[in-house]
C-alpha cells in the first residue's frame, strides 16, 4: 500500500473559533470546498462509548481543526513504575494518526472518533516559552509524536517549521519529530540550531507491508532521513515495535545492513529498540480491524509487569541482543538503548542499567527529570488556569 | 382498541408472566404470556405509551441474551426500539458496538445462550467473537466448551482462544474430540494458540525432572505473565532444614552451570 497523504482525507471539520488560524486557512486553500464543513462543536459528540472498528477506521480519514484547551506539554507515558524510562517530554499538537498500523496503541487510547489538529500552536509555544523562562539552560528532550505522527500531516500544519524556528532560541533543548512517513521536504530549508532530531520508526519492509498500512516504505524513510541529515539535522531511529515471525533474524539483519550502509554512528547518535507491546483491552479492536492474518495478532503475548501484553521475556532479550550485536558487528560505535522496558530486560540484554552506561547516563538519570518535572508541574498548572480563564 | 394481530413478541424472557394475569397487547402485538393456550383475557395497553417503557415495566430485569433475543424478534416484525433506553434501564453501556453485539449473541447456538444466561456473561465478554461476524464454523466449538460447564472466566477465555484459532484456520476438530475434560481442552487450545511458549514449557518441564532437587521439595515449571520459571515448594521447620535445602539447591545450580544454562 502506498504512503497516505492529504489526498486521502475525506472530510475536514473546522471549528469556527479556529477559523482565523493559519492551519485552518491553509486547509481552506488545500481541500475542495465540498470536503470542508464549519462547525461550532466537535463532530460525533453524540457517539457514545469507545470507538467501534468502523468509527476508528473513519477517524483516520476525517480531520477536526480545533483550538486545544488543555496542557500541550507533558511527561512521556513511559515514565511509569516498573519501566526504565529515558526521561522525555511530549508536546501534543494533535490526536490520532492518518496512517494505520495494526499494533498502534492509539486503538486503546483514543476515545474521539476523529483526527484532531490543534490549531492554536501559538498557545503551545507560549507554554514552552514559560517553561523556558526557568529551564532554558537545562537539557530538555521534547517530542511531538506521542499521540499523532509528527510529520504525516505536516504538509498541512507546517508545525515543523514553527517549532524549528522556536527551538533556535533554545539551543540546549532538543526537539524530536517522530514519524513513519517520508514527509520532510516542507522544513528542510528552515535554518536551525542543530537541535532538531528527525526520528524515524523503522521496520523491515515485509513488516511495513503487512502491519504498517499507509506508511512510507523502508527505503523512502531512509531516503528522507538522508535528506534530513544532509541538511544538518540529527537523525534518530526507533526499531519499534520489533515483531517476531519465522525468519525475523534475516529480515532485521537486512534492515540493519541497509541502515549501516547509509548512515554512520555519528549520523545517528541513538537508536532505540522495543518489542511489540500493547494494552490487553485493545486486542479486540485489533482482531476486528486486522484479523489474525496480522503478525501482531498471531503473536504469543503475555501480560507483563506494567500490564501490557508482551513477548516472553526470554524471547525479548534474545531479539534485543540479536539486533544489538548486528549493529555492533558493523561498528562498536552504534549506541543502542531499549524503549519502555523492564529493569530485568535491561540487565539481561546489557548486563547493567542504562544510567551506568556510556552515552546513556544523563538520559536515564531520573534525578534530573524529577527536578525538571517539579518545576514544570508548578509552572504549567499556573499557566493552564490562566489559559482556561481566557477561553 | 387495535385488534390482536397475532404477532407475539416472544423473545424467551426468563421471567414467566403470571398465568392469573391477562396478556398485554400493544398496538396489536402481544407482549406477554406466550405459553397459555387459548388465553382469552387480553388487555390493550395505552396506545400513547412507548413500547420501551412498557417492556421495561413488564421485564424489570433482562440479561444480555434476553435482550439479544428481543432485538432479533423486533427485527423480524420490523419494530424499531430505542436501545439506548434499554441500556440505561438495564445498566449496559451503549456504543456503536452494542447492536452488533446483540446481533452476534442472538445468533449463538441455544446451548451457548443458556450457559451465557446462567453465568451472567456481559457484553464485554463477547468482544473476542466480534471479529467473527459469521462464525458458523466456530459455533460448534463454543458448544463444545459450554458442554463442560466452565466458569464464566474460563469459558470467556476459551471463547477467545477459539476465535483466534478459527480466524487462523486452525483445525480444532480432533482436539475437541480427544479432550476428556475442561482442563485437557484448555491445555490443548492454549498449546495450539501459543506453540512457542508451549514448547518452552515442555522443555522446562523435562529439565525440571532431571534436576537433583532436595528431598521433600516440589518443583514444577510455571509461567507467570511474560516469564517462565520454576516454582519450588519446600517446608522448613529448623535451621537444619534450611542448610539441607541450600546444599540441595547448590547441587541444582551446579548441574545448570555444567550445562551452561543461565536462565530457565
Amino acid at each position: 500500500m502506498r504512503e497516505v497523504g492529504l489526498k486521502d482525507i475525506q472530510k475536514i471539520y473546522i471549528e469556527e473559533s479556529a477559523m482565523h488560524t493559519p492551519v485552518a486557512k491553509r486547509a481552506l486553500k488545500i481541500f475542495s470546498q465540498d470536503k470542508i464543513e464549519l462547525v461550532t462543536d466537535e463532530p460525533y459528540l453524540l457517539e457514545k462509548g469507545n470507538p467501534s472498528a468502523k468509527q476508528f477506521d473513519r477517524s483516520k480519514k476525517e480531520l477536526f481543526i480545533t483550538n486545544f484547551k488543555g496542557q500541550f506539554f507533558k511527561r512521556c507515558p513511559g515514565a511509569k513504575p516498573g519501566l526504565t524510562c529515558c526521561n522525555y517530554f511530549v508536546l501534543n499538537l494533535g490526536q490520532q494518526c492518518n496512517m494505520n498500523c495494526s499494533y498502534c496503541y492509539l486503538q486503546g487510547f483514543i476515545n474521539s472518533p476523529i483526527t484532531k489538529i490543534y490549531a492554536n500552536i501559538d498557545q503551545a509555544l507560549v507554554e514552552l516559552s514559560e517553561v523556558g523562562q526557568t529551564l532554558k539552560d537545562h537539557s530538555l528532550r521534547i517530542g511531538t509524536g506521542e499521540i499523532t505522527d509528527s510529520l504525516s500531516l505536516d504538509e498541512l500544519t507546517l508545525y515543523s517549521r514553527e517549532l524549528i524556528i522556536f527551538f533556535r532560541d533554545y539551543p540546549k533543548w532538543r526537539l524530536e519529530l517522530k514519524t513513519k512517513s517520508s514527509r520532510v521536504d516542507q522544513f528542510l530549508d528552515v535554518e536551525h540550531a542543530k537541535n532538531i532530531i528527525i526520528s524515524f520508526s523503522l521496520n523491515p519492509q515485509n513488516i511495513i507491508a503487512s502491519e504498517e498500512h499507509g506508511t512510507a516504505s523502508l527505503i523512502a524513510r531512509l531516503y528522507a532521513a538522508q535528506k534530513s541529515r544532509d541538511c544538518g539535522h540529527i537523525i534518530s531511529f526507533h526499531l519499534d515495535p520489533v515483531i517476531y515471525f519465522a525468519g525475523w533474524q534475516n529480515s532485521y539483519s537486512e534492515m540493519i545492513d541497509e541502515i549501516t550502509s547509509r548512515f554512520t554512528p555519528q549520523d545517528v547518535p541513538a537508536i532505540s529498540i522495543g518489542t511489540l507491546r500493547f494494552q490487553p483491552a485493545q486486542r479486540h479492536l485489533m482482531r476486528e480491524r486486522f484479523g489474525t492474518k496480522s503478525l501482531t495478532l498471531q503473536s504469543e503475548l503475555f501480560q507483563s509487569q506494567d500490564g501490557k501484553l508482551r513477548y516472553d521475556q526470554k524471547l525479548r532479550s534474545e531479539m534485543y541482543e540479536f539486533i544489538r550485536q548486528r549493529f555492533l558487528a558493523h561498528s562498536r560505535e552504534w549506541n543502542i538503548f531499549l524503549c519502555m522496558e523492564t529493569p530485568e530486560t535491561w540487565l539481561e540484554t546489557f548486563g547493567q542499567m542504562p544510567k551506568h552506561m556510556r552515552g546513556l547516563g544523563e538520559v536515564f538519570d531520573h534525578r534530573i527529570t524529577h527536578k525538571l518535572t517539579k518545576t514544570l508541574t508548578k509552572k504549567l498548572t499556573n499557566n493552564l488556569i490562566l489559559k482556561r480563564q481566557s477561553f | 382498541m387495535a385488534p390482536h394481530s397475532g404477532i407475539k413478541l416472544d423473545f424467551g424472557a426468563t421471567p414467566v408472566w403470571p398465568k392469573v394475569l391477562p396478556a398485554l397487547i400493544w398496538k396489536g402485538v402481544q407482549l406477554t404470556d406466550f405459553f397459555t393456550e387459548n388465553k382469552t383475557e387480553m388487555i390493550e395497553v395505552e396506545e400513547g405509551a412507548s413500547v420501551e417503557e412498557l417492556l421495561a415495566e413488564i421485564y424489570p430485569k433482562l440479561k444480555l441474551v434476553e435482550l439479544s433475543n428481543l432485538y432479533k424478534k423486533t427485527k423480524e416484525i420490523s419494530l424499531n426500539l430505542n436501545w439506548e433506553f434499554f441500556c440505561v434501564k438495564y445498566g449496559l453501556r451503549f456504543s456503536d458496538n452494542f447492536l452488533p453485539t446483540l446481533e452476534l449473541v442472538a445468533n449463538l447456538p441455544d446451548e451457548v445462550k443458556k450457559w451465557c444466561i446462567n453465568k451472567d456473561v456481559s457484553e464485554r465478554d463477547f468482544a473476542p467473537l466480534m471479529a467473527l461476524p459469521v462464525m458458523q464454523k466456530g459455533y460448534k466449538y463454543l458448544v463444545g466448551v459450554v458442554g463442560f460447564n466452565p466458569s464464566r472466566n474460563d469459558g470467556v477465555r476459551l471463547f477467545e482462544l477459539i476465535a483466534d484459532l478459527v480466524l487462523s484456520d486452525a483445525d480444532l476438530h480432533s482436539l475437541f474430540a480427544e479432550a476428556k475434560n475442561l482442563n485437557e481442552l484448555s491445555r490443548s487450545l492454549w498449546s495450539v494458540r501459543f506453540p512457542l511458549a508451549a514448547e518452552q514449557s515442555q522443555k522446562l518441564t523435562e529439565l525440571v525432572k532431571t534436576l537433583p532437587w532436595p528431598l521433600k521439595t516440589q518443583a514444577r515449571a510455571v509461567r507467570v505473565g511474560d516469564q517462565s520459571g520454576v516454582e519450588v515448594k519446600m517446608f522448613i521447620h529448623s535451621r537444619e532444614d534450611i542448610r539441607k535445602y541450600l546444599d540441595g539447591l547448590a547441587a541444582v545450580d551446579n548441574v545448570l552451570a555444567s550445562q551452561n544454562i543461565q536462565r530457565l
